[in-house]
């Protein structure tokens, strides 16, 4: 079939092609750069899977399902998340604000992006915290409980 | 010790305000702002009226009347908000997600951390000013609403 009768046929308004989106940033629901797009994943039937993040030198690289997308823009791809994986490294504190630890890593449900719980470190020591415990997220992660009361528990 | 009080103000209800000097201080996102210098007090009701949080050096220290504190204790006091001058340095981006450059100036109303506008820089283009209004949030960058005209403002000035 020529090329002329495809295009036709199709409607192109409002789509985007792979050229327009590889390399674009990608930010997540709180605002945050995470990467540029490396790659799309297609199924056999040529319907969009998730894309592949770089994430710089030294990172690994990031599948996000399409479940997690929002939208796709000309500059930039937008997620409905805060992918999990970056809480690694935000400080914790107990509810009064006194510091716990650093999370040193994060425990996911499968392979989704639903947290099962962090593993907080403080000097020597380490802890694993639910993420029912979890009050707000932000630039550090805040707890419900008072540091003696997990301590306690 | 012997008491004199009424029911709330038992001693035991209290803490001493000197214990808090040196407390940290915290963002409602988590950001440590600083140490707690002073606690100030208002002279008719003897209640704390805010705090000085110093903020190290070739930083000025700054005020935060109890209106902005959520949560206050010896342990660590946090606050309502994002204080306004944490927004210097992250990126300001249109709702397409076009990066227009980093906020470079923050100014608010009076002395309340309500914003006014912000003024945005970058490489090779004018400083842009932003009003609070276009804002649609702020995270870890500034995302502009989706009818803020980049293209048009931008290039004002």
């Amino acid at each position: 079939m020529p090329l002329k009768n495809i295009l036709k046929n199709e409607a192109l308004n409002g789509t985007v092609t792979s050229d327009d989106i590889l390399g674009k940033d990608v930010i997540d629901i709180d605002g945050g750069f995470i990467g540029v797009i490396e790659k799309i994943h297609l199924t056999s039937q040529v319907e969009v899977t998730g894309i592949t993040i770089d994430r710089g030198f030294f990172k690994k690289g990031l599948y996000i399902g399409q479940g997690y997308i929002k939208r796709v823009t000309p500059y930039a791809l937008f997620l409905n998340i805060k992918p999990s994986f970056l809480l690694k490294g935000l400080p914790v504190f107990d509810v009064q604000g006194s510091r716990i630890g650093i999370v040193s890593s994060v425990v996911l449900s499968e392979e989704t992006n639903k947290l099962q719980s962090i593993i907080v470190r403080s000097q020597a020591k380490s802890a694993t915290i639910k993420a029912d415990l979890i009050e707000s997220i932000g630039d550090g992660i805040f707890l419900n409980k008072k540091k003696q009361d997990l301590e306690a528990g | 010790m012997e008491q004199w009080s009424k029911e709330k103000n038992l001693l035991d209800n209290t803490i001493n305000l000197r214990e808090v000097i040196g407390v940290e201080v915290l963002s409602k996102r988590g950001i440590s702002i600083g140490k707690v210098e002073q606690v100030r007090t208002n002279p008719d009701s003897l209640n704390a009226a805010g705090i000085i949080v110093r903020r190290g050096f070739f930083k000025k220290a700054v005020y935060f009347s109890v209106d902005y504190v959520d949560k206050f204790s010896l342990q660590g006091i946090i606050l309502t908000i994002e204080p306004a001058f944490l927004l210097k340095g992250k990126k300001v981006v249109s709702a397409d997600g076009k990066v227009l450059g980093k906020a470079a100036q923050v100014t608010r109303e009076n002395n309340t951390n309500d914003l006014k506008t912000i003024i945005i820089k970058s490489l090779f283009r004018k400083p842009a000013e932003i009003p609070a209004e276009d804002i649609d949030h702020i995270g870890a960058s500034i995302v502009l609403k989706e009818d803020y005209v980049a293209t048009e403002k931008y290039t004002k000035k």
